[in-house]
């Protein structure tokens, strides 16, 4: 009896259930602060090398674009020269409209991309493998960079938000993720709700009212409401609505205008220039 | 001492090349290097042996990615675990269909990952968005099969590699065993 016991703790399975063990402890108890310094040492070592791969990855991508395009680029010139004298007329007509969009702006307290303090980042690591849905930047504490701050690109688009900060690089945990929740609006109808991130699959706006009325085309902006956020970041457009599993409130599924997984670099909203 | 330092190395560039490099350039179907590179080592030299390097791997991993450590290196546990069970059975019985088999061992090895993966997404899951988990789960098993045929190919391109790694550093440390 003893020697079989004994000869149990030789196997490989009672190791694998040993390891097994210690692993779900540590999931369960999920000791930060007993990992930060080596978060800290590792994510500072690893930095010049996730640039340089981050770096060659993208490089492959425009690379692969480029030689399956080759092809095309006939049909693609003269599509582009259409293309520019179109371009040509619609600017004439966008001055226009720049100044009363301008004008809407000021009125619906959207604020443009000017007014901001921003801290560019390049995009340095990215997770598809399991539904963490965030990114890496190298960017961090010492660029003045604080969990919580709004991420941004092109012209004010909100694509998630700084989750953890190390010495030089942050955690942006996407809006797609489940960890994430901010509130907005439609621009449109003004109708408030919170938006949740769906798993890496989504964007849902909930808790919609149903005396408020959100339908598909409108634009969802962040509505400023709680303070973390500032108002007027768009979200995307809406895609569908429906009532929520209880029939309490109005759901509504969004589309954002970006894919994330193809961010090259992002911006960090620090402040609000004249706060 | 030398064999461990190429050793960490090689766990180190796996983890920054899946997350920086492999996740951009294929970002819906990302082949997973690191679960390559624990089916070669399992397949190599075993559980027994491969087991601390598996930890350090996923736990490197997880502190990298700045998540919940552990969950990574549980799923990577598991995965040696199962394949070098059934190794021992299978690659002996079936020496004629050695790659078929190995493959399968791929194919279980990312179904396995991404089923332990999926249920610790689960078990920490807010049960009111369950549809959203749900779909989450859906999406992980439709993108299962372009996933394990990239490992599958993965597998092949660092298998022979790390044998060959695994066959220096053990014929390096003998050499040095024995010099002493």
């Amino acid at each position: 009896m003893r020697g079989s016991t004994f000869g149990f703790r030789k196997t490989k399975l009672f190791r694998a259930l040993i390891v097994v063990g210690v692993l779900v402890f540590l999931i369960s108890w999920n000791p930060q602060a007993l990992f930060s310094p080596f978060r800290i040492a590792l994510g500072t070592v690893a930095i010049p090398f996730e640039r340089f791969f981050a770096f060659t990855g993208f490089r492959l991508i425009s690379l692969g674009e480029f030689l399956s395009s080759i092809g095309d680029l006939k049909q693609e010139n003269v599509r582009l020269l259409e293309e520019n004298i179109q371009l040509k007329a619609e600017y004439a007509r966008l001055a226009d409209m720049r100044r009363e969009n301008e004008y809407l702006r000021h009125e619906l307290g959207l604020l443009p991309r000017e007014r901001f303090v921003l801290e560019a980042a390049d995009v340095i690591g990215q997770d598809s493998l399991s539904a963490g849905n965030w990114l890496l930047v190298n960017k961090g504490k010492s660029h003045g960079l604080e969990a919580g701050m709004p991420v941004i690109v092109s012209e004010s688009i909100l694509i998630g938000r700084v989750s953890e900060v190390l010495p030089f690089s942050a955690k942006i945990t996407l809006l797609t993720s489940p960890e994430s929740l901010v509130n907005a609006m439609d621009v449109q109808t003004q109708a408030k709700g919170i938006i949740k991130g769906q798993y890496g699959l989504g964007l849902l706006l909930d808790m919609v009212l149903q005396t408020d009325t959100v339908k598909a085309g409108d634009d969802i902006v962040t509505s400023g409401l709680g303070g973390d956020m500032p108002r007027g970041l768009l979200v995307g457009k809406v895609q569908e609505t429906r009532l929520s599993d209880d029939h309490l409130f109005q759901q509504a599924t969004l589309v954002s205008p970006v894919k994330s997984n193809r961010l090259q670099s992002v911006f960090i909203i620090k402040n609000e220039k004249g706060f | 001492m030398q064999s461990f330092i190429v050793r960490c190395t090689l766990v180190f560039l796996s983890i920054v090349l899946q997350f920086s490099a492999l996740d951009v350039v294929f970002p819906h179907t990302t082949p997973n290097l690191l679960l390559a590179l624990v089916l070669s080592w399992t397949l190599t030299k075993g559980f027994v042996w491969a087991w601390p390097w598996v930890v350090a791997l996923g736990i490197g991993a997880d502190i990298l990615s700045l998540s919940t450590v552990g969950g990574t290196a549980l799923a990577l546990v598991c995965v040696s675990y199962a394949v070098s069970f059934l190794s021992v059975r299978f690659l002996t019985e079936h020496q004629g269909f050695g790659a078929v088999v190995v493959i399968g061992f791929v194919f279980l090895g990312t179904a396995l990952y991404q089923g332990v993966l999926m249920f610790l997404v689960y078990i920490s899951a807010d049960m009111s968005s369950w549809q959203a988990v749900r779909g989450a789960m859906l999406g992980a098993w439709g993108s299962m099969w372009p996933v394990a045929i990239g490992n599958s190919i993965l597998f092949f391109l660092i298998a022979s590699a790390v044998r060959k790694l695994e066959a220096f550093l053990d014929f390096y440390d003998h050499k040095v065993v024995v010099g002493r």
